[in-house]
């Protein structure tokens, strides 16, 4: 028990003892030993008063004081007011605060005592008392009583007043760490937003129903909006999203992930923009965070330099190539030159016959490398002459012409859609190769094969093979190993293949052969809306 | 009769530069660079006419392999190149003359008889 507590209710005690001494019938008169009791138990208050708080801390010590008010008590009764009057109440008062202050364990051994002394009182003013007599048998058990009620109460109490401690300590830490999480979730919204709008490409998310829920600066400037409040408004409303609105939308109903896509806007000044995005879903219990958050990129930049690019490839193609044109052409002009000069200064008959035959060559192969050349510059017809081809015929037609063994494995009817002469070209290049590699004990096989997409030609030769360092040039333009080549054939194969939607793989090995593999898209059925699409 | 090795992957070249020389020289033919070298390890000759852009191994390279090998065999080269490309360059002192395609057959007769004589 608390020190100031112990006083005051020990002030209590004493000014009780003085009232009722005060209106006992022997009063409180001066000087008599009653006065001089009243003063000292007054006195010894304030005496307690200047002890240390430690002290009071102490059982043993608050033992000692419930004594000491024992002992005044009854000395009051034995030299005042006599054992037979109702003195002996107060007795109930210390037990009382012996059982606040210490419980049973307090209240007890002051009831023992108190018990003991007054007893030792009663049967002092009368030693022929009976312990029946009511006088011991109803006010000494009623120490006891007053010492178990009061210490289950003051138990009881005190449990009551630990309990209402520590749901207040709960409530206040709880109350704290309300606080430290709020204040930290305001921090690590803090902290996102500038991540979000320190973000180099621009952010836009949007609900369910199409409201902006948060927009970075990047997105305002990309879109050119105004730097008002464009959160919260409907983004339906702001002109030239429409074409994002739509790709988000379709994100949200599929609830899959859009990545890498690309579109154009228009911007609030009206300006045409391609942006690049990527779209992920954001799906929650709560309608208000479902819809989906956008990261994009203004490709306006990019997409001027990658044209800028393609101009001065363009130009140094076409730089290449007329060097290359000059380079191919000068060599049989300077045949035909050469045996022209020969045929002036010669007489003999035989030797005409051949410089002429090999002038004709000489303008022979010019033609062929005009032809490559056009066949190569060829641009892509806007409507192409689309014929449904079966590569099992066509490569039968131009096998018909090659002296070689050929073994052809037959699939199922390689049927696709594409130009007719462009394709026959593809495969009469393929196959000269394969010819020309191999010696006359070559053996050509061609075989056919088909999956759900493709159709699949593969042409293998056991001819001489493509070293491995020139492998990787062999779809380049201009390049031969051919002594009559122009070095434009498998560029123009590659070529047409690719506005046939098709591809090329080419596989060799030195002195083993070559295994040249064409896909190209398998004829779609009628009725389908892909159907007619050849390049 | 002085011996000249025609190297040029052309065949009307090779035959035209034979039907023009073979009249004062012995003139033997290889396809490619590669050819061009054995020939000259293996038999003695006094000019060497070759062509720059060829299969498999290029006059350059074929003229680099010639001068590690320390031959000392004059070396013109015909070309239709009208200079010399980024890839393809040349040491000067390699090389004595050039000739471009087509070709000027005095001009070239001029150049074989000054660097061999007849």
């Amino acid at each position: 028990m608390k020190k100031k507590t112990l006083l005051f209710l020990r002030f209590i005690l004493i000014l009780c003892t003085v009232l009722v001494m005060t209106y006992s019938k022997k009063g409180l008169a001066f000087p008599s030993p009653g006065y001089t009791i009243a003063l000292l138990y007054l006195i010894s208050n304030l005496v307690f008063y200047f002890l240390s708080e430690k002290i009071f801390t102490k059982p043993l010590f608050s033992f000692f004081v419930f004594l000491f008010d024992i002992i005044t008590i009854s000395l009051t009764i034995y030299f005042v007011q006599g054992a037979e009057t109702d003195f002996f109440l107060i007795y109930f008062l210390v037990i009382f605060i012996a059982s606040v202050s210490q419980d049973i364990g307090g209240s007890l051994p002051t009831a023992i005592v108190a018990s003991l002394i007054y007893g030792w009182l009663i049967y002092r003013s009368d030693p022929g008392i009976s312990i029946f007599d009511p006088v011991i048998l109803l006010r000494v058990p009623f120490l006891f009583i007053i010492s178990l009620i009061s210490s289950y109460w003051s138990a009881n109490t005190r449990r009551e007043l630990k309990k209402k401690e520590e749901l207040e300590r709960f409530n206040r830490e709880l109350k704290k760490e309300v606080d430290r999480i709020a204040s930290e979730e305001i921090a690590l919204r803090r902290y996102t937003e500038k991540i979000i709008n320190n973000f180099p490409s621009g952010v836009i998310a949007v609900s369910n129903d199409g409201t902006i829920t948060t927009l970075n600066p990047e997105a305002t400037r990309v879109l050119g909006l105004s730097k008002g409040k464009t959160s919260g408004k409907d983004i339906r409303n702001i002109n030239g999203l429409d074409a994002l609105w739509r790709k988000m939308e379709q994100s949200i109903v599929s609830g899959s992930t859009v990545r890498r896509d690309e579109v154009s806007i228009y911007n609030q000044k009206g300006k045409l923009i391609p942006i690049g995005f990527s779209i992920s879903p954001i799906s929650s219990l709560e309608s208000r965070f479902s819809g989906c958050v956008t990261i994009f990129k203004d490709l306006s930049e990019i997409k001027s330099l990658q044209e800028k690019l393609k101009h001065a490839e363009k130009l140094s193609y076409l730089g290449k190539m007329a060097s290359w044109v000059a380079h191919e052409i000068r060599n049989p002009l300077a045949a035909i030159d050469g045996f022209a000069h020969l045929i002036v200064d010669t007489k003999k008959q035989k030797k005409i016959a051949l410089y002429s035959a090999e002038i004709f060559k000489g303008a022979e192969r010019i033609n062929n490398i005009i032809e490559d050349i056009l066949a190569f510059a060829k641009t892509k017809r806007e409507k192409p002459k689309l014929a449904e081809i079966n590569l099992e015929s066509l490569i039968d037609h131009i096998l018909r012409d090659i002296n070689i063994k050929t073994t052809i494995k037959h699939g199922k009817a390689p049927v696709i859609e594409g130009e007719t002469e462009s394709i026959r070209r593809v495969f009469i290049n393929l196959i000269t190769n394969s010819v020309e590699a191999m010696d006359n004990d070559g053996h050509l096989k061609i075989k056919f094969a088909s999956n759900k997409k493709w159709v699949i030609t593969e042409i293998t030769d056991n001819g001489a093979g493509i070293p491995k360092e020139e492998l990787k040039d062999v779809l380049t333009p201009f390049f031969t190993t051919k002594e009559r080549g122009t070095g434009l054939g498998l560029a123009i194969v590659q070529k047409i293949i690719e506005e046939h939607n098709g591809k090329i793989d080419i596989k060799s090995e030195e002195g083993v052969g070559t295994r040249v593999r064409v896909f190209l898209p398998k004829k779609v059925q009628k009725g389908s809306k892909k159907a007619g699409k050849g390049n | 009769m002085k011996r000249i090795l025609v190297c040029d992957d052309e065949k009307s070249i090779r035959l035209l530069l034979s039907e023009i020389l073979s009249d004062y020289y012995d003139v033997v033919t290889a396809p490619d660079g590669r050819t061009a070298i054995n020939l000259i390890e293996s038999e003695d000759f006094d000019l060497l006419i070759i062509d720059i852009k060829m299969p498999h191994m290029h006059g350059i390279e074929a003229i680099e392999r010639i001068r590690q090998r320390n031959q000392e065999i004059p070396i013109i080269l015909c070309t239709a190149y009208r200079k010399m490309q980024d890839d393809f360059t040349v040491k000067n002192s390699d090389v004595a003359a050039f000739i471009t395609k087509p070709i000027d057959i005095k001009e070239l007769k001029n150049k074989i008889f000054e660097l061999i004589g007849a």
